[in-house]
């Protein structure tokens, strides 16, 4: 698909994607499909090939080509281009947006701390650990000073985070897992500074050192898989992304601008297929409209003047005039995008498994250790206080807070290396719970690729090539989207259309040189075929047929060896859904053809703990209803929106690996959960029981964490893929 | 136990230096980006002295 990228140059998008001085220029562009060396020398070594681009700087994980260039010699349409023609996708991101650079920044403070904490416990350790091997006297004196003055840096400076999101928790009467480590940070640093002073007792500063050190490790490395997905789920990017014409009253002409520029009260104008980017009010008579990105239908409706068109609505008629009322973030769409990505947060915050194990966890070890404090405090003995303490310190909930993001994080990694997108943890979880799954046809089962068989006619293939094409040439139906590559050559006439119309689920009509065609499904012959009529006389028939994808048999009896039903929802004829439903061994009951939008999603809300494969828009609501979602087409943004799970290469022959990727991270998840829960008791018992020392502490601590950390490793590069 | 006194402060200094390397690769933006520099080292040699040439 060729994409045309000459707005690029006109002075607002310019604005928008080209950060310049003098004559260096800086731009960024999100590049689909980069996945190995060759990739990145291909795109890189284009500096060469191209006076005035100076360099090209590929990032592989997040799938972006920085460009410097010199304005003068190389415009950043033709930039764009340079990509386009070695074969990518590529779509112009704006520079540094806010939300960009905060984020930068703060994975930037996040490894300074994390720096600062291992160095900081790792020299705190060496000077604990010679003391437990035996060393006396006044060293002794002197290194318990060093390590009194080397955990000040981590009291204030690494501490602060936890302090923070304890805070915030308890504001929200919520008690966060940052809760214990708050608690232990700060009471260590005073009981231990406590025992200094006195010269006797015992010091902590090392094991809690160890796992603040720890904590904040994990957290870093969850903080960055996740966040490498969540960036596709910005809420209002891809209404600011789109572009669209407006009414330059100053300069009485229509302007290209990035709809982000977009203000009330604006005139814009749409032209065929393109999609309306804010919440305006039509001003031309009449137009037909898509909205199936709001409500899943893709049914098209005839608007009239005054309506209000939502944004995200896709314009199916010719050029329609429209005045802006709302746009971003107070749009019906934008505000649906905002709550989706706001459910989307709430979701990864907390509803696994195992943040309820370590909320429950969390609250028990709190309670007995301040019932011990506060025991040791009116009774006047630190002994108990210490109990309590170091209850706190071994028993807090930290290694389940460090086991489970490690093993989300790497499910994550893994699911990525093997093409698979997951837009949040839970998803994981729910993927065991499937009992079914249901395939879309059109486009998932079937290839793009249309088969056509002349079945009667009485026109030449020439002349009726181009009535239907012309007919076709305004839908964007994958009908016709066949047609168009299998038909389609120069010597083809497209002739004009009047009085275009499209009826859903049949066909579409139009006045062509003055005779009314109509080409769609011929409802009275078995099996349906499509035919061409021409004022009520039929002129041709033709079988449509897409091409059935290869080698999906084996897919379903996988599913079947593994207890999952299957089923295939589609809207074409009975004939050609049994057709492929009987191919692929899909049982008559589960089979539902001539389905609407709406039938589909009630199907799904009939059956839970179903799967849904479609792609990702058009049975967006659909997989809204299923209780996973799984898209094999359509960029990912998009999909991303509607859809848990998004399949890079689309190829359902991988499904199997999907089942297998959600068995390792629950493998790996309930491995941790037992280590972690078994050392939690282990631990408590030895405090409680006052046996616990601050040696055996620090050596727990480390040890837990860093079995754990081997364990989930050694689980995911051993596992095997089905 | 004297030994202590020398390989206290040699490891003390010795694990600074390298806490103020990372922190000085951090603020130079090269945490920014660990995939690509791996992948970029495999082009193919002549490239990369074209590249040196270059710039």
């Amino acid at each position: 698909m060729d994409q045309n990228f000459d707005y690029l140059d006109l002075p607002s998008f310019h604005d928008k994607y080209v950060q310049s001085s003098e004559s260096r220029a800086r731009s960024l562009f999100f590049v689909e499909g980069i996945k190995c060396t060759k990739c990145v020398q291909k795109i890189e070594t284009q500096s060469f090939k191209y006076p005035g681009i100076d360099s090209i700087v590929v990032d592989i994980a997040k799938q972006t080509v920085q460009v410097l260039f010199n304005p003068a010699e190389i415009r950043i349409s033709e930039v764009a281009r340079v990509f386009q023609d070695l074969g990518y996708v590529v779509t112009p991101i704006g520079l540094g947006s806010a939300a960009d650079e905060k984020w930068e920044e703060q994975k930037k403070q996040q490894l300074l701390r994390l720096g600062v904490a291992g160095f900081l416990a790792g020299q705190i350790m060496m000077l604990s650990f010679s003391i437990y091997f035996g060393l006396a006297g006044s060293l002794k004196n002197y290194f318990e000073i060093a390590q009194w003055f080397l955990y000040l840096p981590i009291v204030s400076y690494v501490a602060w985070p936890f302090y923070k999101g304890f805070w915030v928790g308890l504001k929200q009467k919520n008690l966060s897992i940052d809760g214990p480590m708050a608690v232990a940070s700060f009471l260590g640093f005073v009981i231990s500074s406590w025992h200094l002073w006195k010269g006797e007792g015992s010091l902590y500063f090392d094991s809690t050192a160890g796992f603040l050190f720890l904590i904040l490790g994990t957290r870093f490395f969850h903080f960055q898989t996740r966040n490498r997905y969540m960036q596709f789920l910005k809420p209002t990017a891809w209404l600011e992304d789109l572009r669209v014409e407006k009414w330059e009253s100053s300069k009485q002409s229509w302007q290209w601008i990035p709809a982000e520029y977009l203000r009330p009260q604006d005139t814009i104008r749409l032209t065929k297929s393109g999609i309306c980017p804010a919440d305006a009010a039509l001003s031309s008579s009449s137009a037909d409209f898509n909205f199936s990105l709001l409500n899943g239908e893709s049914q098209i409706k005839k608007c009239t003047m005054g309506q209000i068109i939502p944004a995200g609505a896709q314009l199916k008629s010719e050029n329609c005039e429209l005045k802006v009322e709302k746009t971003g973030l107070e749009t019906t769409l934008g505000q649906i995008l905002a709550r989706l990505s706001e459910n989307q947060r709430k979701k990864i915050a907390d509803t696994n498994l195992s943040d309820r194990v370590s909320q429950i966890l969390l609250g028990v070890v709190l309670v007995i250790g301040g019932i011990y404090m506060a025991w040791g405090l009116t009774q006047g003995s630190t002994d108990y206080f210490e109990r309590g303490f170091a209850l706190v310190i071994l028993a807090c909930p930290c290694a389940i807070a460090f086991g489970t993001p490690l093993a989300f994080s790497v499910a994550m990694k893994k699911a990525y290396s093997k093409g698979y997108i997951f837009k949040s943890d839970d998803v994981f979880e729910k993927l065991l719970k499937i009992k079914k799954v249901y395939f879309d046809k059109t486009g998932t089962l079937t290839t793009p690729n249309l088969n056509a068989r002349i079945e009667s006619s009485t026109l030449d293939f020439d002349k009726l090539k181009s009535l239907v094409l012309s007919l076709e040439s305004k839908s964007q139906h994958p009908i016709a989207e066949g047609l168009r590559s299998l038909w389609f050559q120069s010597d083809i006439d497209i002739l004009p259309v009047q009085d275009y119309s499209v009826i859903p689920h049949s066909g579409v009509s139009g006045k062509i040189q003055g005779r009314e065609y109509f080409f769609g499904l011929n409802l009275s012959s078995e099996p349906r075929v499509f035919g061409l009529w021409s004022q009520g006389q039929l002129l041709a028939q033709i079988n449509l047929d897409f091409e059935e994808a290869e080698g999906l048999e084996p897919i379903f009896s996988w599913l079947k060896s593994q207890k999952i039903g299957v089923g295939i929802i589609s809207g074409d004829s009975k004939v050609k859904t049994q057709k492929i439903a009987q191919k692929l061994g899909i049982p008559e009951s589960e089979t539902f053809y001539e389905t609407t939008a709406l039938q589909k999603a009630e199907i799904l809300k009939r059956h839970p703990n179903s799967m849904m494969v479609g792609d990702g828009l058009n049975d967006s609501l659909a997989m809204s209803e299923s209780s996973v979602s799984l898209a094999v087409k359509g960029g990912v943004d998009t999909a991303l929106k509607t859809s848990d799970i998004f399949m890079v290469e689309g190829d359902l022959r991988k499904l199997p690996e999907l089942f297998s990727l959600a068995r390792m991270a629950d493998h790996i998840l309930k491995n941790n959960l037992r280590a972690a829960l078994l050392y939690n008791s282990i631990g408590a018992g030895l405090a409680l029981s006052g046996v616990a020392s601050p040696f055996l502490a620090a050596l727990l601590m480390p040890a837990s964490s860093l079995f754990i950390l081997m364990s989930t490793l050694w689980s995911e590069k051993k596992w095997k893929f089905s | 136990m004297e030994i202590l006194l020398m390989m206290i402060p040699i490891s003390f200094f010795l694990s600074l230096g390298f806490l103020f390397s990372f922190l000085w690769s951090v603020k130079n933006n090269q945490m920014v980006d660990v995939q690509t520099p791996a992948h970029r080292i495999l082009y193919d040699d002549q490239v990369v002295e074209k590249n040196e040439g270059e710039t």
